[in-house]
């Protein structure tokens, strides 16, 4: 049976997932010293391929990777057809709603003009989340930064995801609620999940032995 | 921009590819008649509230307008609901069972940039009036030969069956909202979210290991053995059996190495019911279609009788075809013909007469036009006059063969000869 192509992202999750793939006997020695190749061939015929952490689930969804590890909140913020196969336990994150600090701005706006605005990378999230709440923020989306919006008053407060507070509170930023929490996924394409399934399984479950160990 | 685009997730398909499709649409459709299988056509446009009739809010989430009345349309949203409404409203004095099929284009909202279609072509085929293993045998089979037909060497059949989850969750979890949480994760494909559902029940350590064990198997027919341990009612033995005499009847077909059992497949349609199929091959990360049996919805559109059936998205099964390299040549060869439009119409004519397409040019077409056009329109030969009387001829076979000169008679008998060896075999 073909050796599985193994989508991983270079970003926060990395290490954590490639200290868990190297405990299952993957070789991810090149994969570490060389940062600018995309593609690596392994000995025994794995390949990976190191891409953008929001591209993983898209690589995984055309089958041009088998699998994939990303964070739950790529998946939430742009839901791909992919299996979800495995909760990590690693790359811990959550997904909160921060405002200045001091009395909240954007109970204040709401309250005058029945909305507020929203900076942040996640638009589907935030949208759905208020939404159901009865909210309709006007939401702007960025890039990156998104600490900066409130200080400059580009909108009364932002969602984003944390890990310490650190950003947040270097920007004078405070945590209002949290959305939810994230942690690392382990994706699978729908035709390999059928076609390689023993591969597949062998590997969820090797997975699922190191979590149930770290409990 | 340009403003000749069409719009997103739409295309137009030029010459080579319709080739090809039609080629494709002609082996499935073929086998379907072979089968006794007769072709109905629904209009594109359906009533919303008709469509609504099977419960399955994804078909209503597509193309919509509003007809004179104020009243809403859809662009046609799936083969098997217009169907149904079909054999529900216009086969009322025939006696059953009804073997129909239908080929057309499925209309759907998309995501921008997700390299989906909106418009795509599907082949269906729907079994209708009986219930028992040997019709979901036929319909895999038929399945099965449309697309070896088409060419497709390296392909699965996932086979899995709905009633022995719903069973194993009907004897186990008493709360219908409980049951519901859970299916909903597995259709959108969320194991994560199942396992913490689950395991947030209270149950007995054996009944919550079959409820996270249960759609988690999949291979051969191992697979069967290992679902006989989770049987909690006499129910869920009746869709094992199932499945065991689906699979002994398949055999018969031919078919049975073709069968990936999969407890794990809950395709998102509400109205399926027992088993479901979709099609797999290596090359591409997509379904090349799918079906299943579907008990419940003709009796929503006034004709209770049971129903299975299977869709092929014909693009996809194109798709699969060409990363196979397999069985897409032309079966009929092209001839380009210089003068066939004026001078030599009466040869064009007799070439046609014995089999042949023959495209026509003046016969004061540049001899470098001549090329290109070969080259573009992939003509298999050429022919050009040798003198102006017509009574010689060059007969080149292309691209790049030898040039022959032959006499009036000599070339028809000769282009016979080449024609008769079939498709030219030279990768399109």
């Amino acid at each position: 049976m073909k050796s599985l192509r193994i989508a991983l992202a270079r970003g926060a999750i990395f290490q954590e997932t490639a200290g868990m793939l190297e405990r299952l006997g993957f070789d991810l020695t090149e994969v570490r010293a060389n940062t600018r190749k995309l593609i690596f061939d392994t000995n025994d015929g794995t390949r990976f391929i190191t891409t953008r952490p929001t591209d993983v689930p898209t690589y995984v969804e055309h089958g041009a990777a088998d699998v994939g590890f990303v964070g739950k909140d790529v998946l939430r913020e742009s839901p791909k057809n992919v299996y979800e196969v495995l909760d990590l336990g690693v790359g811990f994150c959550r997904m909160i709603f921060a405002t200045p600090s001091g009395t909240d701005p954007s109970l204040e706006t709401l309250r005058h003009l029945g909305t507020f605005r929203v900076a942040t990378k996640y638009p589907n999230v935030t949208r759905d989340y208020f939404q159901e709440r009865g909210i309709t923020p006007d939401i702007i989306k960025l890039h990156g930064s998104i600490e900066l919006a409130p200080l400059v008053g580009l909108a009364e407060g932002i969602v984003d995801l944390t890990s310490t507070g650190t950003t947040l509170r270097e920007n004078n930023l405070v945590e209002r609620f949290e959305l939810f929490t994230c942690s690392t996924r382990l994706i699978v394409n729908r035709v390999a999940h059928k076609l390689l399934a023993p591969r597949v399984a062998q590997l969820a479950e090797g997975l699922r032995e190191l979590i149930d160990e770290s409990g | 921009m340009s403003i000749l685009r069409t719009p997103p997730g739409t295309k137009d398909v030029l010459p080579t590819e319709a080739a090809e499709l039609r080629l494709i649409e002609d082996a499935a459709t073929n086998v379907f008649r072979e089968f006794g299988y007769g072709e109905v056509r629904t209009p594109t446009l359906e009533h919303e509230e008709v469509m609504a009739l099977s419960h399955e809010a994804s078909l209503l989430t597509g193309f919509r307008l509003l007809d004179e009345r104020g009243q809403l349309l859809l662009l046609r949203p799936d083969l098997t609901a217009p169907i149904a409404r079909l054999v529900g409203s216009r086969f009322g004095g025939q006696v059953g069972p009804h073997r129909v099929f239908s080929v057309s284009k499925i209309f759907r909202r998309i995501p921008e940039q997700r390299g989906l279609e909106a418009e795509f072509r599907q082949a269906g085929i729907e079994l209708l009036g009986l219930g028992g293993a040997s019709a979901d045998a036929e319909i895999i089979a038929v399945a099965c030969r449309a697309l070896e037909r088409a060419g497709l060497r390296e392909y699965r059949v996932g086979l899995g069956q709905l009633a022995f989850f719903l069973e194993l969750l009907a004897a186990l979890v008493p709360a219908a909202e409980d049951r519901e949480a859970l299916t909903r994760e597995l259709v959108d494909k969320d194991f994560v979210g199942f396992r913490l559902r689950a395991e947030a029940l209270a149950l007995s350590a054996g009944d919550r290991h079959s409820i996270l064990a249960v759609p988690e198997l999949r291979g051969g027919p191992e697979v069967l053995d290992a679902a006989r341990e989770h049987v909690r009612s006499p129910a869920m033995q009746d869709a094992l059996d199932r499945l065991v005499e689906v699979q002994r009847a398949v055999a018969i077909y031919g078919y049975a190495e073709r069968l990936l059992f999969d407890f794990g497949i809950f395709r998102n349609l509400a109205y399926y019911t027992g088993l479901v199929f979709e099609v797999y091959v290596p090359e591409l990360g997509a379904t090349l279609g799918g079906g299943g049996r579907y008990d419940n919805l003709l009796e929503r559109f006034g004709r209770a009788m049971p129903a299975v059936g299977f869709g092929l998205a014909l693009d996809r099964v194109h798709a699969a075809l060409i990363s196979q390299s397999a069985g897409l040549s032309r079966p009929v060869p092209m001839t380009l013909l210089v003068g066939g439009l004026d001078r030599y119409v009466e040869l064009a004519e007799e070439l046609r007469a014995v089999g042949l397409h023959v495209f026509s040019l003046a016969e004061k077409t540049a001899p470098a036009e001549v090329l290109l056009l070969a080259q573009q329109k992939e003509a298999d030969f050429l022919l050009e006059p040798a003198e102006a009387s017509g009574s010689e001829w060059w007969l080149v076979d292309l691209p790049g063969g030898p040039r022959e000169r032959h006499a009036g008679r000599a070339l028809l008998a000769r282009l016979r000869d080449l024609a008769a060896r079939g498709p030219s075999g030279r990768d399109r």
